[in-house]
């Protein structure tokens, strides 16, 4: 870090000379009326104060994603494995050919790209914290493009406006507490600020630009290309066009933007509404999300905003003490956002798969009230550690009706799946998939599909989910085993899972769960 | 000179970018070839079956994944061939069009080739009967729906056009928030007169007829149930609906899922031109069961399924179904007095639902199971056919399998009749047709053409449910429909 450091202010101090140079020839080829030369004069004051070597950047950026993983890594990883079985990444063609045909599809193949490695929850982790530091940094570049005033504020920016770059990726962590913020919105405003980072230079070529990205965008990544003309009007106000110009263009992009959803909205089957707000942004479809539609509004009036406030912060001291201000409120703030039934699940959920049975029983008794599907999978730890029989399980099971546990994890299939009951096992995960918000297919209860079927002797249909199964890249060694037993069924019997829930099922009574 | 030169580098280029696509595109030929003495395996099982001459290719390949590329050619016995090569065989249309319409009423004979770990094998030859009756409809009409317990997820109406392999959605869920969408149905396959039923939320009942729509209440207090199972009279101003309590249970074990049973269902007549719903308590009697109504060709007679209620869940499989008809006055909209019982359920010992007529009036097409009427979740269920006019029974043994077959419909010619069968998993219920001829006899069944068909099949996780012709396409403005569902707009029936 030291040499790294070292080498950075080399050449930070390399490029000064060169700008000093370089500045003077400007000045000489330039016509300057007064007035330029005393702004040039005020900035360069406000410059020496204002500057930081980049290495603190990179510094705090690399700070951020470590936090940020370990957040996930360490502290909620059952968030991330929660997530991935609410979906399905298959690898082929006619996959891809499906999600391009509605607005927003790339962004969602992208987001289900990467929540297949959610089924690992430290590669899992990894991808998310690399698309928030992917938020940040070009949230970044878009602050420091509204900062620069002078070409070599461009070439050696100010890093004054960096730890505001934070906050956008901060407000996506902590809305990432709620499952039903999906991992696509995620996606479509990365690339969203990426298109923004590509804004070229000039009025002309600009609104070309954003005239071009918006349908094309807007068809790929949904509505999220909203902020592109926001930030766009911002752009060429501070790089010289009148500030009429700008939004007359600004607002003719926005109707252009408006007229390919609405447009969208003749040729897909989705109401307006849902066109409008994104067809998988949110997965609480009757509802206006409200968080999600301040953040864009936010992050694309946030280069402005920060390149303004930005005058005023100066030195190594302001710079990190607003890093630190920031880091500190989100470690008060961003855990709230994950204190929610759903995520209370997917822990119970990620305990019951890890065997940890003490855990769960221990996570049991710091709440106040369990819920069905709390008070069922400790049951079924108690079971396993011997402190109650099977039939007491069935009765803690049986007290509710079977739409409280409606899950959105597979949680309670799973319980039914270890004492051998693979009729209520099966219908649970067929539910549960049945249940995903945005008719997402899932992987984890395609396998668990499979498996019941396998014990119950339905092979053609367990041969139907691991043929799809084998198109994935986390299920696919898994489907290959299990193919074996499907295709060879002799071979359940002796199989040591397989072979005692079958044990188990055939010798279940038959009778009618409601 | 040097503008040759130029164009000489932009073909040399062009070729070296299409030449690797070229080569990658094209299949290995047969060659070395061992004769084998059984017909192939393939998927589709296409071998032996009867096809109407409109009926899109029938794209196959070999059961068996170790097989890498399969060739094939088709002759036909009035002349003609296609061939096809790839990793399946992919007919082209209208190739295709051209062979069967050469041979309508003629044979076509396929040989196979297959390449398995670089070897050949020619198949003895199988043969495709081109029907002399044509099938005389543009496509079907149907529901996609996974076979789910209580929810589920995307679903939809589609329609297709039997003579390509274009599909599109009429109405899909996604339209409106929550809703379902049930039991589209239209009349003798004329889709300017329709009607299918919303659930959900925005519950309603949707017509179209005569040129407008409409949306009726969900419910009807005096039904004190939901308007369920359709069937239009043939003039057009009638449907006959069941009104039906409908309940589920699930098995914990015994290897069976689900059973379908009705707390209550009747039967009655909907009058859409005064909006009047005609009780009787004929059809709809306190202690007994009426449900699947049906009117026959001409308009006189209704046809529906009766049986004593029973108590659930303990006598859940003791509910079994008689087939009945009823006089009905489609002048007056008077139901008759007196009920025929055309199949009864003791003498059986069965119990029969999902009365079909044929449009010609000759026959009717119902299922028979052990007990209950929804049959789809009853393996056991089989397709039979009554002779109305000596009222003779037999089972379809053609078409039946060892699983279920069940919710049937006939084409507007009565030569053809469709089917949805769960003979290929058990649980993914797909589409069959079959021909039938004026004493009865059926043809082997074949499955809904598909390009691709088995990855197609392989990776659909929706059933087909509620099929029937359709005589042409569908034109339903789905984002209008959808905002008509949102909305409050109903239509009350009296």
């Amino acid at each position: 870090m030291t040499s790294f450091t070292a080498l950075s202010s080399l050449k930070y101090f390399h490029a000064r000379y060169r700008s000093f140079s370089v500045r003077n020839h400007y000045l000489c080829r330039e016509k300057r009326n007064a007035e330029s030369v005393i702004k040039l004069h005020s900035m360069k004051k406000s410059r020496a104060r204002t500057s930081h070597p980049l290495a603190h950047c990179y510094l705090a950026a690399f700070v951020f994603a470590l936090l940020v993983y370990g957040f996930w890594s360490l502290l909620y990883p059952f968030v991330i494995t929660g997530r991935e079985q609410f979906s399905i990444f298959l690898w082929n063609s006619e996959f891809f050919q499906q999600y391009i045909i509605v607005p927003g599809g790339l962004a969602k193949y992208a987001g289900d790209f990467i929540v297949q490695f959610f089924y690992r929850y430290s590669l899992g982790a990894l991808l998310l914290t690399l698309l928030l530091v992917a938020v940040q940094w070009t949230t970044w570049l878009l602050i420091r493009r509204l900062s620069a005033v002078s070409p070599e504020d461009r070439r050696t920016p100010s890093a004054a406006g960096f730890p505001f770059s934070f906050i956008p990726s901060l407000l996506l962590l902590f809305m990432l507490g709620n499952p039903l913020v999906s991992i696509t919105f995620v996606t479509a405003v990365a690339m969203t600020l990426l298109l923004m980072v590509m804004l070229p230079r000039g009025f002309v070529r600009g609104v070309i630009y954003v005239a071009v990205a918006v349908p094309l965008g807007y068809w790929l990544l949904g509505p999220a290309v909203v902020m592109l003309p926001v930030y766009a009007a911002f752009v060429w106000i501070h790089e010289g066009t009148t500030a009429r110009r700008s939004l007359i263009a600004a607002v003719l992009l926005l109707i252009l933007l408006f007229f390919c959803m609405f447009l969208s909205s003749w040729i897909t089957p989705y109401p307006t509404h849902r066109i409008f707000f994104g067809i998988d942004y949110h997965w609480d479809f009757a509802s206006v999300p409200y968080g999600l539609l301040f953040w864009m509004l936010f992050t694309a009036l946030l280069p402005f905003m920060a390149a303004k406030v930005s005058k005023y912060l100066s030195g190594l001291k302001m710079f990190w003490a607003v890093v630190c201000a920031e880091i500190l409120l989100g470690v008060l703030l961003v855990p709230r956002g994950y204190q929610n039934d759903a995520t209370r699940e997917m822990e119970y959920d990620m305990l019951l798969g890890m065997n940890r049975w003490s855990d769960i029983i221990q996570r049991s008794q710091k709440q106040l009230t369990l819920s069905p599907i709390s008070s069922t999978v400790t049951s079924l730890a108690q079971k396993q550690l011997g402190q109650i029989p099977t039939q007491q399980l069935m009765k803690e099971f049986s007290k509710h009706r079977l739409d409280h546990y409606r899950s959105t994890t597979l949680v309670i299939s799973e319980v039914m799946f270890r004492i051998g009951m693979a009729n209520i096992s099966q219908r649970m995960a067929f539910e549960m998939m049945e249940h995903i918000p945005n008719y997402n297919k899932s992987a984890r209860a395609l396998k668990r599909l499979a498996e019941t079927n396998i014990i119950i002797g339905e092979y053609d249909v367990a041969l139907k989910y691991i043929s799809l199964l084998d198109e994935t890249l986390f299920y696919r060694n898994w489907a290959k085993m299990l193919r074996q037993l499907a295709e060879h069924p002799e071979e359940v019997e002796s199989h040591p899972l397989y072979g005692n829930l079958r044990k188990m099922y055939q010798q279940t009574e038959d009778y009618f769960f409601i | 000179m040097k503008s040759l030169h130029i164009a000489h580098l932009h073909a040399l280029s062009l070729l070296a970018v299409m030449l690797p696509v070229l080569l990658l595109s094209c299949s290995s030929r047969p060659k070395n070839v061992t004769l084998a003495n059984t017909q192939p395996d393939i998927y589709p099982d296409y071998i032996g079956v009867t096809v109407p001459v409109e009926i899109a290719p029938l794209c196959f390949t070999f059961k068996d994944d170790a097989f890498t590329t399969i060739d094939v050619e088709v002759r036909g016995t009035r002349g003609q061939s296609i061939h096809a090569n790839g990793r399946y065989a992919d007919f082209d249309i209208d190739e295709w069009h051209q062979l069967l319409k050469q041979n309508q009423g003629g044979i076509l004979t396929f040989t196979v080739y297959g390449e398995k770990d670089g070897k050949w094998t020619q198949f003895k030859d199988f043969s495709v009967f081109v029907s002399a009756f044509p099938l005389g409809q543009w496509g079907i009409t149907y529901r996609r729906i996974a076979p789910s317990y209580e929810l589920y997820s995307n679903m939809g109406i589609y329609q297709r056009d039997l003579s390509s392999f274009d599909e599109s959605a009429i109405l899909e869920n996604t339209q409106s928030t929550g809703m379902c969408i049930n039991c589209h149905t239209s009349n003798r396959t004329n889709p300017d007169q329709f009607v299918f039923h919303i659930r959900g939320e925005h519950g309603a009942t949707y017509i179209h007829r005569n040129g407008s729509d409409e949306l009726l209440q969900a419910k009807n207090e005096t039904l004190g149930g939901s308007m369920v199972y359709p069937c239009w009279h043939p003039r057009g101003r009638y449907c006959a609906f069941s009104t039906n309590k409908t309940s589920q249970m699930f098995h914990a074990a015994n290897n069976k899922r689900i059973e379908v049973y009705d707390a209550s269902s009747d039967v009655f007549v909907y009058d859409a031109q005064t909006h009047r719903v005609l009780n009787d308590t004929l059809i709809m009697k306190k202690y007994w069961a009426e449900n699947c109504p049906a009117f026959s060709p001409d308009g006189r007679w209704l046809y529906f399924i009766t049986a004593r209620r029973q108590v659930y869940p303990t006598h859940y499989d003791k509910e079994r179904y008689n087939l009945c008809r009823v006089s009905f006055d489609e002048k007056t909209g008077k139901i008759g007095t007196q009920v025929d019982t055309l199949l009864c359920a003791d003498a059986e010992g069965k119990s029969i639902s999902w009365p079909q007529p044929s449009y010609d009036g000759k026959f009717l097409m119902y299922t028979k199971a052990d007990y209950g009427y929804f049959t789809v979740w009853h393996p056991e269920s089989d397709l039979w056919l009554l002779d109305l006019t000596t009222g003779e029974t037999h089972p379809l043994n053609e078409v039946n399998s060892d699983r279920a077959e069940s919710l049937h419909r006939w084409s507007l010619n009565s030569r053809w009749f469709l089917f949805t069968s769960r003979r290929e998993n058990g649980l993914y219920t797909r589409l069959y047709f079959a021909s039938i001829d004026e004493k009865g006899k059926s043809t082997k069944p074949f499955l809904l053409p598909q390009r691709d068909p088995k990855n197609y099949y392989r990776r659909l996780l929706h059933s087909y449910n509620t099929p029937d012709f359709a005589s042409r396409p569908v034109n339903l403005n789905a984002r209008e429909v959808g905002r008509l569902i949102d909305s409050d707009k109903r239509v009350t029936t009296k």
